[in-house]
């Protein structure tokens, strides 16, 4: 016999199981089965926070891209008004310029 | 102290409703109008709105300047496939609401086709809104800009000259403000 079957034989030998393992097994598989239980719950909680994010994300959104309109809107009403008054200022020049022509010759 | 609160929240609000202009009675001009522009703007989106404005950016920074002292801006732009499309007894309505002490006309402007007046409020004095109507052969623009202390504010030119500084006055007699070109 080779030593390499020896030490095959040797490690293949039968060996008989701690006392307590199969009680030390069975606790860990409850264990198990408690951690199961708990995840549904973790999974509830996960997506209502995800729900809220996401709501609170939406709303955001939506929130900016009103002021974005709110703001081009803004600036629509900016350049009319900007637009009319430069209009009233051009006429009351041209006034007083004919005033000031009529005045040097009269 | 909650009763002067609700006095002077309620005195607030009269004082804004009274600046600002009934514009619904433009609505007949809108079925008619080929072209429109409508822009209702409160205190809230005022505020919202300037807070987007870049203050590096030329345009949207002359802008928020002026939006400084606005607690709103109502605007109605139309414009008409023809002439005559409208009259300007239509705007009758409109102008009647400003028969009120604190309603000044600070510029009546008529020509052959075209019609431009400003007015300001003034509460105790002082100009703390601006109303702007401009009738044209096809075009007809309202302008209502409440809160606004100086009319050259809404400007980019920046100044209107004897307008600008007409605005910050005291009212006078209506006659005395007429620029007409005759």
């Amino acid at each position: 016999m080779s030593q390499f079957e020896r030490d095959l034989r040797e490690a293949l030998r039968h060996r008989e199981p701690p006392s307590g393992f199969a009680d030390k097994v069975l606790a860990r598989s409850c264990e198990s089965v408690t951690r199961h239980t708990a995840r549904p719950w973790l999974a509830v909680a996960a997506a209502l926070v995800l729900v809220m994010g996401g709501g609170i994300f939406v709303q955001q959104q939506r929130q900016h891209a009103e002021d974005e309109k709110a703001k081009e809107q803004l600036m629509v009403a900016l350049r009319i008004t900007g637009s009319k008054l430069r209009n009233v200022q051009a006429r009351l020049s041209t006034i007083q310029q004919r005033a000031v022509e009529r005045q040097s010759n009269p | 102290m909650r009763k002067i609160m609700f006095v002077g929240l309620m005195l607030m609000a009269a004082t804004a409703s009274a600046q600002q202009i009934d514009m619904k009675i433009l609505d007949k001009l809108a079925e008619k109008a080929k072209g429109k522009t409508e822009i209702n703007l409160d205190s809230s989106m005022v505020k919202s709105a300037s807070d987007l404005l870049n203050q590096k950016k030329g345009d949207e920074a002359a802008a928020r300047k002026s939006a400084k002292d606005l607690t709103g801006l109502f605007l109605r732009n139309y414009e008409f496939e023809m002439e005559g499309a409208y009259k300007r007894e239509d705007l009758k309505p409109l102008l009647d609401q400003l028969n009120s002490p604190n309603w000044t006309p600070i510029l009546r402007n008529q020509e052959e086709k075209e019609q431009t007046e400003i007015w300001m409020h003034r509460t105790n004095g002082q100009a703390d809104g601006m109303l702007l109507v401009s009738m044209e052969s096809k075009e007809v623009t309202v302008i209502n800009a409440m809160g606004i202390t100086n009319i050259g504010d809404l400007s980019n030119v920046g100044q209107l000259g004897n307008l600008a500084g007409q605005a910050s006055k005291p009212p006078t007699k209506p006659e005395e403000k007429k620029a007409n070109d005759d």
